[in-house]
């Protein structure tokens, strides 16, 4: 079940609250908990039921573990770190199996030439999120840096319906004082507005803005991996585009989800804070799939060494952190590129630090150092992109063969879209200079007082007219795009 | 200095925007859209002015109706298909026996009364062809109409190259459950101009919907007789773009005589002859032409379809055509008549008594 579905909005969510705040009128907090839960279950059982086993015993293999962990911290055993090896190794070879298990068999008999083949495996909806999730569980446990929550609770951690599927990926220590909190489960207008405003604007982005960027996006990538020459204007054109719609599908998707925990009280860490505003590298990283961020430092970079042992280490470090976490994202060479490039990125943009520091040339950057700062990290990332959607390392090549003008600058049998590239500059401005959706409605660190959310009959007119339009929009209708026939 | 002049215009707009939001607040409806209110009456505002919305979604409906503006049900989201559904939905041939599927190809080539004159109400024929299909669309779509109408008994197909230039996917190219509703079981499907709302293109058909139907468009006409055919008479004829041929298109060529054989429905594919100035264009010789018919024969052969190839017996100048893939209205009797008299050679169609093969 999608955020974007109309069974999600007209049935499931409508249900949920109405027995959620109904159930809170109990004294006691169970009830409105076990509900949620229940909820969160059958969200995730309504694409594949028979996951749910999968699901239901990484929880109780996880929460067992981490008690056990929990315990033998408290009690300095000598098993601790095997048994939270043991732990890691179980969630990663459930991962492993279910999501790179083909991967890895068709890379070994490619390479030794051996005939093996694979079944092709379903995966398992939202299991990189689940799993990386219990595993900074187990870690935290092993420090002792974890209470010894209840089952219920533990469990609405792992699967709360609005973070489950596509993140942000919670930190226990985020949500557990929430759910054990009773004034969380009193209806608060005020959070519920908020909610309603979050969920609104990341489906306006996600069914209005990045799904109409996908009929751009979508046949110029099947063109190069369909092996069809493309232009250098029109594959330009197409990764532009494609910048924008991950953006505005994965912020929007993050949106709807803090939005739908604001509902109900709980307040979810933010996952995008305006990542093209980014004047270098480091700082794309600080503000894109910020709770991954977050997770990939705390779990494997510091853990690998970090920054503490010397500039070659933590230039290795950081590639090793980004291809770990390019692989995370999907089990293909593209991605290991993906991840590869990003490292990469990253290593300069450390070691020009460093050269600046050294030359005594760190002062501040003018306006202008700003704007080309953001201009390169901008057109680094979406290059990086191409990899990332492109469906082989060949399609890959082949388009960036194309933007560089291998298969032409501008096709003569294809009109020049000059609305398409004015409205990449509009999106541009736009991602540029708008304050993000958090800015606006919680007011973190938002200069713009005139996008600042309130709840006004202004606010309420706007925030109607985008539910209702982006509700119109949920169907996959879409007019034949060649129209001269 | 640059950086001066940037630093000075920034002042200036900020001075003009708090002019501007200083005479607002002066407003005294401005003050009250504005006045930040308890979080609970927000709740409903919210609520109240989306009930607002929808409302006065429903009477701009009921008044372009009014106005003989309203664009069809967007059940495909492309006018010309949900006008076809539309005709479709009104028209009182509810059992036809043959149909006419595919591009408006078809659409355009089909006319219907010609059969209707031939043989009164020995066959039941309609023209349910919309547009810009491809061939693995056509495919989806005479499934779709077979499952619908269960007396069809032959299907008419009449295609260009164009139709075969893509094909990827099953070609669903429309929610059929909603269809099914809206043509065959005539249910109240209203709600789809909420559900599938597309505003660019609902706007550009209420400002040139009248014309479309009546047929002063020549070029996007949509007025259709009885029997669902529009006539085209775009002049002088265009000679258009180059087109290439999909192997996948082939391949549902004969995916789908085998699918129609295996329900006892006999196809009919009827390939247009090709537009003399387009093959000196694009295909001198005309050996793409050539071969894209002689590899439509090959996948046909054994499957129990019919194939009526135009270029062999049928020999068109330019100025029978609009454009390659469609027939000057004028010019549709000649393909009609030979088609005709080719069925009842095939013993498709009854014997009229009125062959007309010298017609061309």
């Amino acid at each position: 079940m999608l955020f974007n579905s109309y069974v999600f909005i007209f049935a499931f969510l409508p249900v949920t609250l109405a027995g959620y705040f109904l159930l809170t009128q109990f004294s006691s907090h169970r009830p409105s908990l076990l509900w949620l839960t229940g909820a969160s279950l059958f969200f995730y059982g309504w694409w594949n039921p028979q996951y749910l086993l999968l699901l239901l015993g990484s929880i109780l293999f996880n929460y067992w573990t981490g008690l056990t962990l929990a315990r033998m911290c408290r009690d300095h055993s000598p098993w601790l770190r095997p048994t939270l090896a043991g732990g890691i190794a179980v969630n990663l070879a459930i991962i492993g199996y279910y999501k790179y298990a083909a991967f890895i068999v068709d890379n070994v008999a490619a390479l030794t030439g051996a005939h093996f083949t694979i079944n092709a495996i379903v995966l398992p909806l939202a299991i990189s999120f689940f799993t990386f999730q219990q595993i900074a569980y187990l870690v935290d446990a092993s420090r002792g840096e974890t209470a010894e929550y209840d089952f219920i609770d533990y469990c609405l951690f792992v699967t709360f319906y609005p973070q489950l599927i596509a993140g942000p990926i919670v930190h226990h220590r985020e949500v557990m004082p929430q759910f054990a909190a009773p004034g969380q489960r009193r209806f608060d207008s005020r959070a519920f507005a908020e909610g309603i405003t979050f969920f609104t604007a990341g489906l306006f982005k996600k069914v209005v803005l990045a799904d109409n960027l996908a009929k751009i996006v979508d046949p110029a990538f099947s063109a190069v991996a369909g092996g069809d020459p493309l232009s250098a204007a029109t594959a330009w054109i197409g990764v532009f585009a494609y910048s924008f719609q991950l953006y505005f599908d994965f912020s929007g998707y993050s949106d709807m989800a803090v939005g739908l925990a604001r509902m109900v009280g709980i307040r979810l860490p933010y996952n995008f804070n305006s990542p093209y505003k980014a004047v270098n590298i480091i700082d794309f990283w600080r503000c894109w799939h910020m709770t991954l961020s977050r997770f990939l430092r705390d779990y494997l970079y510091i853990p690998l060494g970090g920054s503490r042992r010397g500039p070659v280490r933590r230039y290795g470090n950081l590639l090793i952190t980004m291809l770990l976490g390019g692989m995370w994202h999907g089990a293909g060479w593209t991605f290991v590129i993906w991840g590869g490039l990003h490292g990469l990125y990253l290593v300069i943009n450390h070691a020009f630090h460093a050269l600046r520091r050294a030359t005594g040339l760190n002062r501040e950057h003018g306006w202008f150092g700003l704007l080309a700062g953001r201009l390169i990290t901008f057109i680094a990332v979406t290059m990086a992109w191409v990899f990332f959607r492109a469906p082989t390392t060949d399609a890959a090549f082949a388009m960036l063969n194309a933007l560089t003008g291998g298969y032409g600058l501008i096709d003569p049998a294809e009109s020049l879209s000059v609305h398409r590239y004015a409205l990449m500059g509009v999106l541009l401005i736009v991602v540029w200079s708008m304050p993000n959706t958090q800015q606006m409605i919680d007011a973190c660190g938002n200069r713009h007082s005139y996008l600042r959310w309130a709840p006004t009959a202004a606010w309420a007119t706007a925030v109607s007219a985008g539910l209702i339009f982006s509700i119109t929009q949920l169907s996959k209708v879409s007019a034949f795009i060649y129209f001269n026939f | 200095m640059r950086r001066f002049r940037i630093e000075q215009a920034l002042i200036r707009l900020i001075s003009v925007q708090e002019h501007i939001g200083s005479t607002l607040k002066k407003n005294r409806f401005w003050t009250l859209f504005t006045q930040t209110a308890d979080p609970s009456v927000y709740l409903w505002a919210v609520c109240v002015i989306g009930l607002f919305y929808t409302t006065l979604g429903a009477v701009s409906l009921v008044s372009l109706g009014a106005m003989d503006r309203l664009p069809a049900l967007p059940i495909s989201g492309t006018n010309c298909i949900d006008e076809k559904f539309k005709f479709l939905h009104e028209t009182e041939i509810r059992s036809p026996d043959l149909i006419a599927v595919g591009s408006s190809v078809t659409w355009h080539s089909v006319d219907i009364s010609a059969i209707a004159d031939r043989y009164g109400d020995a066959v039941t024929a309609l023209n349910a062809a919309p547009c810009y299909l491809m061939v693995n669309e056509t495919s989806f779509l005479i499934d779709f109409y077979l499952e619908n109408l269960p007396d069809v008994r032959t299907v008419l197909s009449v295609f260009a190259m164009r139709d075969f230039e893509s094909c990827e996917g099953t070609g669903n190219f429309f929610d059929t459950s909603e269809a099914r509703r809206y043509i065959f079981e005539r249910q109240p499907s209203w709600y789809l101009y909420f559900k599938n709302f597309r505003p660019v293109g609902f706007i550009q058909d209420i400002i040139h919907l009248p014309d479309m139907r009546s047929g002063a468009d020549l070029r996007n006409t949509m007025k259709m007789d009885r029997f669902g055919f529009t006539e085209l008479s775009i002049e002088p004829p265009e000679i258009r773009g180059d087109n290439r041929v999909s192997a996948d298109c082939l391949q549902f060529v004969e995916s789908t005589a085998r699918d129609l054989n295996n329900r006892g429905v006999q196809w009919v594919v009827v390939l247009l002859p090709p537009m003399p100035s387009w093959v000196d264009a694009y295909d001198p010789g005309g050996a793409r032409d050539q071969a894209w018919r002689a590899n439509i024969a090959n996948r046909l052969d054994g499957t129990g379809a019919i194939l009526l190839d135009g270029a062999s017996d049928l020999p068109l100048q330019d100025a029978n055509f609009t454009d390659p893939a469609h027939l000057h209205w004028e010019s549709v009797p000649i393909l009609m008549n030979w088609m005709l008299d080719k069925l009842e050679n095939a013993e498709i169609l009854p014997e009229s008594g009125s062959r007309s093969a010298d017609a061309i």
